[in-house]
């Protein structure tokens, strides 16, 4: 596997390559060739290897395109696959799907799409501002400003649950509290954080498992009147999915010259402006992979999903889950139902993949 | 507009790179910033920009106190060594954008970029990617932008520093020619002398964060303020001897020269160019020496000759021609001959100037 194992054979003529510069065994198996030199024999081969995996692939689509077309006699007699041969096909499940339930159906497909892309949209935007803000500003927050922010937090809670203080006094007196103590005390103190304690604390948002919060956050929206609306979903998506935004769009944010910020900054363009006019365009692959990834995450989520809402705020998955209730699993409702969800999913990718691309910094600093 | 710093100072953590730079630039000078890298020159730009916050110190844009001032208010455009081109925006997006943000009508913008354009000769690219551009062809889009929006001050950053020789060499004579026209005052930041001696009005030599001497190219060369500064200027380097002067003259191994008004000094270093040099015959001149190497350069040959420890190179005509370790003597051809002191590396003037 490594260069040394070629060059310690004795078979080697003397004026050989030094090992370094030889391509390794291992390179000379898997490293790709180019298409068009390799012999007929292999390109068959590589073709049949590439259609046998297109299949493995793309099969379990298949299926359930066919079986949104069966009977339920078809399915529970054992596997057919080819329609007219095997079995007669009938849109009985598709005309269930969209005329008898109707609205039900159309309710959570349209309260999909209004939360999945709302809560996508929100989490890049907010997302990829923090991200841009820990690439380019140094943070240097006191630990002890923390602290202390945590304990006056802490004792403002505590004295308008237990004392009765209104909470309207309660914060005001905390915040006067905590601007105080950033005036006075805290200029004492030294050790403080750096930006990368604060993206691994954004990050770390993202480690505990949904279903530890999921309780709090359902008492927390049930006392507020929220439960079962949009808003609610939009935001609890949002918030669950900025930890990933943050965490790829610096990577994004990182390999954009700093040059052509500064120059931004000279040629008279505000902090903002620079963000809208200069990084974003620049980050549009990072973007458009981040958005695509969290739309998904968001598009197919269940759980805070299954909590937050009921009947007006019902997402997808909810009502594919829902087909397998009562009557046993109803496979072909459920596959009409997986078809027509993952169309939008196809339609954006398809939409945004032209972004991502390698290439868009080309020409910014190089001689 | 003058652009004045008093006393500016700059640290990053414990080591401090600009330590306390006192300049005035005039009204349409073309000042360069010059000095090996390292040394501070291009952290003191940035500050002017307003990149970077100076430590200590204030920095006057005419008779404004622009130390706090953002950058995007000090009507400073500045050119970097990278070009910062905006690789989303096509040439001409590049050189409008400042008068975009100025939200400048779109016709006046569109005829100010075909003026600005047409001066770097850039009209027939307006329409491409700074991607398909040539090195020096993304050099005058970076130009361009700069010149747009007519500012008060340009800076520039090691600008030619990506270009090929040739290439190079043009652009310096049209920034000069453009500096000129536009009249506009200018620092420009430099490692390279040849660049530093044609371009500039007047020469800033910086070393380790200090001023070494600010004057005009001829004065730099001609009369150098300390040991650094003639060492750094002059192809070939000024050839340095060291010795001691006693009683009116300078005495080193192989070396004998009388150097009236001088006083007595311990450790001296005299400094004197090759083309203040002449090969004579053994016996003749001030210096006896051997001959080292001699290389023709073209429009002159260089003879490298040993002097006691130290190799002193003599500018010769093309013609002239000698075997490798004869004996020969060198001449000062005209009076220019330097004395620093060696430790300290301060000029030693004669008593009575």
């Amino acid at each position: 596997m490594t260069a040394d194992s070629t060059s310690s054979s004795p078979a080697l003529p003397s004026k050989a390559l030094p090992s370094k510069l030889q391509r390794t065994l291992f390179q000379r198996i898997f490293e790709p060739k180019d298409i068009k030199s390799l012999s007929p024999a292999r390109l068959v081969l590589t073709y049949t290897i590439l259609i046998f995996w297109s299949f493995v692939v793309l099969f379990p689509l298949y299926w359930l395109l066919v079986t949104s077309f069966k009977l339920p006699i078809h399915v529970s007699d054992g596997p057919v696959y080819l329609p007219f041969i095997d079995f007669e096909p009938s849109s009985h499940a598709w005309s269930y799907i969209f005329f008898d339930l109707g609205n039900d159906t159309f309710r959570p497909y349209l309260n999909s799409l209004i939360i999945a892309f709302a809560s996508t949209v929100l989490a890049v935007l907010f997302g990829s501002m923090a991200a841009y803000a820990l690439t380019r500003i140094t943070y240097r927050p006191k630990i002890m400003s923390i602290f202390a922010f945590i304990l006056i937090l802490a004792a403002v809670v505590i004295s308008t649950i237990a004392a009765g203080i209104p909470w309207q006094i309660g914060v005001a007196v905390g915040a006067a509290l905590f601007v105080l103590f950033l005036l006075t005390l805290a200029k004492r103190f030294k050790r403080s954080l750096g930006n990368n304690d604060i993206l691994f604390w954004i990050i770390s948002q993202r480690i505990l498992p949904p279903v530890v919060a999921v309780l709090p956050i359902y008492v927390m929206f049930q006392q507020v009147g929220l439960l079962d609306t949009h808003f609610a979903l939009i935001i609890v998506y949002m918030a669950v999915n900025l930890p990933i935004v943050v965490w790829l769009m610096r990577d994004f944010f990182a390999t954009i010259p700093v040059d052509l910020e500064e120059s931004a900054e000279l040629d008279g363009a505000s902090r903002f402006r620079i963000f809208l006019t200069i990084v974003m365009p620049l980050a549009k692959p990072g973007l458009a992979a981040t958005f695509l990834l969290v739309l998904i995450l968001s598009w197919n989520e269940y759980l805070l999903a299954l909590f937050l809402s009921t009947a007006d705020a019902q997402t997808m998955p909810l009502l594919v889950a829902a087909q397998n209730a009562t009557r046993g699993p109803q496979w072909w409702y459920m596959s009409v139902l997986i078809v027509i969800m993952i169309l939008p999913v196809i339609a954006m990718t398809g939409l945004l993949q032209r972004f991502i691309t390698r290439g868009l910094l080309i020409g910014a600093v190089k001689g | 507009m003058q652009v004045s710093l008093r006393d500016i100072r700059k640290s990053f953590g414990a080591i401090e790179v600009v330590k306390g730079l006192d300049l005035d630039v005039g009204d349409g000078e073309f000042l360069v910033l010059l000095g090996p890298s390292g040394c501070g020159k291009t952290t003191a730009l940035r500050m002017i920009a307003g990149l970077e916050t100076a430590s200590a110190g204030r920095i006057y844009l005419g008779d404004q106190d622009v130390t706090d001032v953002l950058p995007k208010y000090r009507d400073i455009a500045m050119v970097f060594q990278s070009y910062a081109l905006y690789p989303h925006m096509t040439v001409e997006d590049n050189i409008g954008y400042p008068l975009y943000l100025r939200k400048v009508d779109k016709e006046e913008r569109a005829r100010a970029i075909r003026e600005v354009a047409g001066k770097v000769d850039l009209l027939d690219y307006l329409d491409r990617y700074p991607r398909q551009l040539s090195g020096g062809q993304r050099q005058r889009v970076a130009l361009a932008r700069a010149m747009i929006r007519r500012p008060s001050l340009f800076l520039m950053d090691e600008p030619l520093s990506n270009l090929d020789a040739k290439l190079r060499g043009h652009m310096r004579t049209e920034l000069k020619h453009l500096q000129n026209e536009l009249g506009v005052t200018t620092i420009y930041v430099t490692h390279d002398q040849i660049e530093a001696m044609t371009l500039a009005h007047r020469v800033a030599i910086m070393k380790a964060g200090e001023l070494q001497q600010l004057a005009p190219p001829r004065e730099i060369y001609n009369d150098p303020a300390n040991l650094f500064v003639a060492g750094f200027i002059g192809s070939p380097p000024m050839n340095f001897i060291e010795g001691k002067i006693a009683g009116g003259s300078f005495r080193a191994e192989g070396a004998a020269l009388s150097c009236p008004g001088f006083s007595d000094h311990g450790k001296v270093v005299a400094g004197v160019r090759a083309e203040d040099l002449r090969v004579v015959e053994a016996g003749a001149g001030e210096f006896k020496g051997t001959t080292y190497a001699i290389e023709l350069t073209g429009n002159e040959t260089l003879v490298t000759c040993q002097v006691g420890e130290s190799l002193v190179i003599v500018k010769m005509d093309k013609d002239y021609d000698e075997k490798i370790g004869t004996a020969v003597g060198i001449a000062l051809a005209n009076e220019q001959i330097f004395f620093f002191d060696a430790g300290s590396g301060t000029r030693l003037r004669p008593n009575n100037t």
